[in-house]
């Protein structure tokens, strides 16, 4: 079963999800993306687009649901 | 004089025995450096999917000619598929083609069609299927010359078989003439094998080479088709060269995917079976049938549906949007033979229990594949219609309340091509009865061909997903010809 996740940010960037770029963490509106993974322990990034980077997180994403996916929250530092 | 003559004999058979002893399997070539934008994967032979049109996933089971003929006549029918595409413009599904993933027999239909697809049609039946490719082996396994070699441990009988499957069906053509053909012009090819000392599937991609620290360009197309149909007992493991020298660090996904205690059990033992390659004592990887561990191709693709650790993750491009409508086609050539063997009391010989100890794990295995997909693909869906069911609910409720996007935009189709679904009890029981050699008759070939097309058109599943791709679109009507089932199965009660 596929888990769901968005990444929270001030800044728009691109969601990198152990070392692969799974797309913008935004919609133009500024909608958060859900973004799909395989359950387990993955190291998330935020490439924001100022070109600032923010500190990869390891996180362990599991018992997700479409409509409540798990919040992995940045700062474009 | 007489003396002289066999110790001069004595002497020439001595000398072959040292220089044929010396023979040794083709070398995979060494790979310096990891680069991810060359060699044989999905992103450098595949241009970005349009989220309009169908991402098409072929899978090609095991089964000797009976699974290479049955994939074929799957091909044929494709090529008829002609349907609307939002543009208007008319398109065939064979072109929407982006992945073939296959096994043993299945790999030869797969291989030709990815190295010569513009004489693919005309060519394979000629070349493959209608060949008696087991006489040939069988001939080629008693020739003096071949016994010399023998005698080196570094060359068996598959080494044998893949010489012959490089000179007389692939022309000699290598993963690097793949590599040279115009970008997106042709599928995806990944052709399984079993790694037999990890018990893991192996597949004949340059990530997997990557691990191999070896360069995939190098290796020759008949290598690769010969360790996914390396048939238990007939023919000794395939070996490849693992160099591990420090060419580059393993995938990210690897590291956080080994703690045992945060993640599944499925994601661990990939992460250890693509570590395993860079131990110290992994000198060289031995091969046998990808049937041993996926008999009808469908792992690589439901790891790739399922997860963004696979190399080709169809779970990425949804990420990024890419993928609007999923079709996964599966040519399954399983049989079901009755056995009379519990009619009597004398157990059955080494013979039969050879060959369910051999076809039993794998048939088993691909009933588990074909229900992982039929399942992630219902769970899917299921998902996509509790959150469109939530947004009608909110919209009715709390009009003034945001929607919640919904990340599952896909279309799911899944068909499984088996014998098993054809309506005729007669020709169902003779199909299934067909035997998994080199070798069949050209109209148990035909008779083959024509099955693919009429299960393709009489498909519940295919039929659905075509409709929702296109409503005008309707399938054709294929008719097996009675004569030809009378011809092949006249034997069948």
């Amino acid at each position: 079963m596929d888990e769901f996740f968005q990444c929270p940010c001030s800044g728009k960037g691109d969601v990198i999800l152990d070392g692969s770029n799974e797309g913008p963490n935004k919609d133009d509106a500024d909608n958060l993306l859900p973004k799909q993974c395989n359950a387990g322990q993955h190291v998330i990034s935020l490439e924001c687009s100022s070109g600032r980077r923010c500190s990869p997180k390891q996180v362990e994403i599991k018992d997700t649901d479409p409509i409540s996916p798990m919040q992995v929250a940045f700062q474009c530092e | 004089m007489r003396i002289a003559n066999i110790r001069l004999k004595l002497i020439c058979v001595v000398i072959a025995t040292i220089f044929a002893g010396c023979a040794h399997y083709p070398d995979n070539p060494r790979l310096l450096s990891v680069s991810p934008s060359t060699g044989y994967r999905y992103s450098v032979v595949r241009q970005q999917p349009e989220k309009d049109k169908p991402f098409l996933i072929l899978a090609f089971s095991g089964g000797g000619t009976r699974a290479a003929a049955f994939s074929f006549g799957l091909m044929e029918e494709l090529r008829q598929v002609v349907y609307a595409a939002k543009d208007g413009s008319k398109r065939k599904l064979l072109d929407d083609v982006e992945i073939i993933s296959s096994v043993s027999g299945g790999s030869f239909t797969a291989a030709y069609y990815a190295l010569f697809p513009e004489r693919f049609f005309n060519e394979f039946p000629e070349r493959f299927l209608k060949a008696d490719v087991e006489s040939a082996l069988f001939w080629r396994l008693w020739n003096p010359y071949n016994w010399f070699r023998f005698v080196s441990k570094d060359f068996s009988r598959i080494d044998m078989a893949d010489e012959y499957y490089n000179d007389e069906i692939f022309e000699k053509k290598s993963f690097g003439d793949l590599l040279s053909k115009p970008r997106g012009s042709i599928p995806f090819l990944v052709l399984n094998a079993t790694d037999i000392s990890i018990a893991h599937r192996f597949e004949f991609t340059q990530d997997q080479f990557d691990l191999l620290c070896s360069d995939l360009d190098g290796v020759k197309m008949s290598r690769a088709v010969a360790a996914s149909s390396d048939f238990p007992v007939a023919f000794a493991p395939l070996t490849l060269n693992n160099y591990k020298e420090n060419c580059g660090a393993l995938p990210k996904w690897i590291e956080p995917a080994l703690d045992r205690e945060k993640n599944p059990k499925r994601r661990y033992a990939e992460a250890t079976a693509a570590q395993s390659y860079r131990d110290s004592d992994r000198r060289y990887v031995h091969l046998m049938d990808g049937g041993l561990s996926d008999n009808l191709g469908l792992r690589g693709p439901f790891q790739a549906v399922t997860t963004n650790d696979s190399p080709w993750s169809i779970l990425k491009l949804a990420n990024l949007g890419q993928l609007g409508r999923l079709m996964v086609i599966a040519v399954n050539a399983k049989t079901t033979k009755q056995r009379t063997w519990d009619e009597e009391s004398r157990p059955p010989g080494i013979g039969a229990v050879l060959t369910v100890v051999t076809n039993g794990p794998m048939d088993d295995v691909s009933s588990d594949s074909v229900e992982m997909i039929e399942d992630h693909f219902g769970q899917m869906k299921q998902l996509a219609r509790t959150v469109d069911s939530c947004n009608k609910r909110i919209t009715k409720d709390c009009p003034n309340a945001k929607q919640i996007i919904n990340p599952i935009i896909t279309d799911f189709t899944f068909a499984e091509l088996t014998f098993d679904d054809i309506p005729d009890p007669r020709l169902r029981r003779c199909l299934q009865e067909l035997p998994t050699t080199f070798y069949l008759p050209r109209k148990t070939v035909e008779l083959l061909r024509v099955a693919a097309g009429y299960l393709l058109m009489h498909s519940d599943d295919f039929v659905t997903g075509m409709k929702r791709l296109d409503p005008s679109w309707s399938p054709r009507e294929v008719v097996i010809d009675a004569k030809l089932i009378d011809e092949v199965c006249h034997s069948t009660p």
